[in-house]
């Protein structure tokens, strides 16, 4: 009889070569700077951006002006998005003549993916924050391949709102809407409430297993790092952690290196810990509660 | 823009502690390390400027699934030789003596199933990642999950018998 579960445990750890991560964050900064989608080139399949193709998993480019019609496993169209060169000093815009959010300096060189209606200012990709679009004047850029109006228009839907120092920015002129599905702003070029909680990405305790005072030595760790990695369209403000078990308790993580961390020491009796992790931005909306498990033992 | 998802991974920190094993899982499936991480990084660089407007907390299995498909899609263009050498799974060459013959026995198990398996078990047995959390990651139900496993360990199991009966 073959235990396959075991086997292929055990078969594929040994076998497994790791990456060397060496570099990597590096290369892959320089090259979304660059305008690099990591697509393959047009004339290669277009199939890789559809995992599993009939199995029901669709995944689609961020992005309406980008079409929706690139995520049915058909080589995405090609579309108008070309790389420009800024041509004079000038602030990137959450909007089309809306409030400077960054700036570029001359010789920059950043992806374009649509323009406004009227063609005087172009969205581009904000190579120093990959999620973000930012908008530039028209004038103020040298295209390199497509001309203005062979861009896709787009509008500024869901204006970003940045840094919460910016001194041009007037204040939230309107109430805090109901929590739930997000509501679609109206094009408007001020800054809309943030209402968007932020998004637990990892959770985890490291180590998973703590050893009670009376054990602890080098092989028995007697504290525990609880870790939550968290993303926010503006920012993440802080993190809390509580944990029940024989010893309930709460604390805040602290920041540390990108993420929020929390430092727990065993108490002297065996059990389950599940500590509960919550991150939440500025503007105190949580995140939903992510658990995490511990356990205690106490070998003697 | 309609919806500007920011990037939802940190960089630094999916490098430092899932880049690795990604790699790892890419190789595996696909039977090619040395293009694994050339892959991993063109997944990553798309999910980076494009990402899919789904959220995605298992991005681990998603950059895996991604680049395995995308290499898959590559092999197929090219020649039936290179093709016969990836399914083998391992480089004869690059084996250890440390690995045992048993290892060429279910590697060459594995690659005899389909993708959508082959990624399963990747994740769930060299990654450890529940059905739960995989499913997450490929935007698919558990279901959906259960039954690929289920059906790679029953092929794996059948297979593996007729190697112990081989000799």
């Amino acid at each position: 009889m073959v235990d396959v579960d075991e086997l292929l445990r055990t078969t594929l750890k040994r076998v497994a070569e790791p990456g060397d991560p060496t570099g990597v964050a590096d290369a892959i900064r320089s090259r979304l700077a660059a305008g690099d989608t990591g697509a393959p080139d047009p004339q290669s399949s277009g199939t890789w951006w559809l995992p599993w193709a009939g199995a029901g998993l669709v995944v689609a480019v961020a992005g309406g002006a980008l079409g929706a019609s690139g995520m049915l496993g058909r080589p995405a169209p090609v579309v108008a998005e070309t790389m420009i060169t800024v041509s004079a000093t000038t602030s990137g815009l959450d909007c089309p003549a809306g409030s400077p959010v960054t700036s570029f300096a001359a010789g920059d060189r950043v992806l374009a993916i649509a323009r406004s209606d009227d063609g005087d200012f172009l969205a581009v990709r904000d190579g120093y924050d990959y999620g973000r679009t930012v908008w530039l004047p028209t004038r103020s850029v040298a295209l390199d391949a497509v001309g203005v109006d062979e861009m896709p228009v787009d509008g500024c839907l869901q204006p970003v709102v940045t840094r919460e120092s910016s001194p041009e920015r007037p204040p939230a002129p309107q109430p805090q809407p109901e929590p739930g599905p997000k509501p679609k702003p109206a094009p408007a070029p001020g800054p809309a409430p943030d209402t968007t909680a932020p998004t637990p990405l990892q959770w985890w305790a490291d180590p998973s297993t703590i050893h009670c005072p009376s054990n602890v030595g080098p092989a028995f760790p007697g504290t525990t790092t609880i870790h939550l990695l968290a993303s926010d369209n503006v920012g993440v403000a802080s993190a809390t952690v509580a944990w029940s078990g024989a010893a309930s308790g709460s604390g805040s993580m602290t920041a540390s290196s990108g993420e929020w961390r929390f430092s727990y020491t065993a108490p002297a009796t065996s059990g389950a810990i599940t500590f509960t992790v919550t991150a939440r931005d500025a503007a105190g909306n949580a995140s939903a509660p992510r658990s995490v498990p511990v356990t205690v033992t106490c070998l003697f | 823009m309609t919806a500007q998802v920011k990037a939802q991974v940190d960089l630094d920190h999916f490098v430092a502690h899932e880049y690795p094993q990604v790699v790892a899982a890419v190789g595996l499936i696909t039977g090619n390390r040395q293009d694994a991480a050339d892959a991993v990084q063109d997944a990553l660089v798309g999910f980076l400027s494009k990402p899919p407007t789904r959220p995605v907390a298992n991005v681990s299995a998603w950059i895996t699934v991604v680049a395995s498909n995308r290499m898959r899609d590559q092999y197929r263009r090219k020649d039936a030789e290179r093709r016969a050498l990836a399914k083998v799974g391992i480089d004869p060459e690059s084996m250890t003596d440390a690995v045992h013959s048993l290892d060429v026995d279910v590697m060459a198990a594995l690659s005899e199933l389909p993708l959508q398996q082959r990624q399963v078990c990747t994740l769930h047995y060299l990654m450890d990642q529940s059905v739960d959390t995989i499913a997450d990651g490929l935007g698919v139900t558990p279901g959906t999950v259960k039954t690929q496993l289920h059906r790679a360990r029953k092929a794996l199991a059948a297979r593996l018998r007729r190697e112990d009966h081989r000799g």
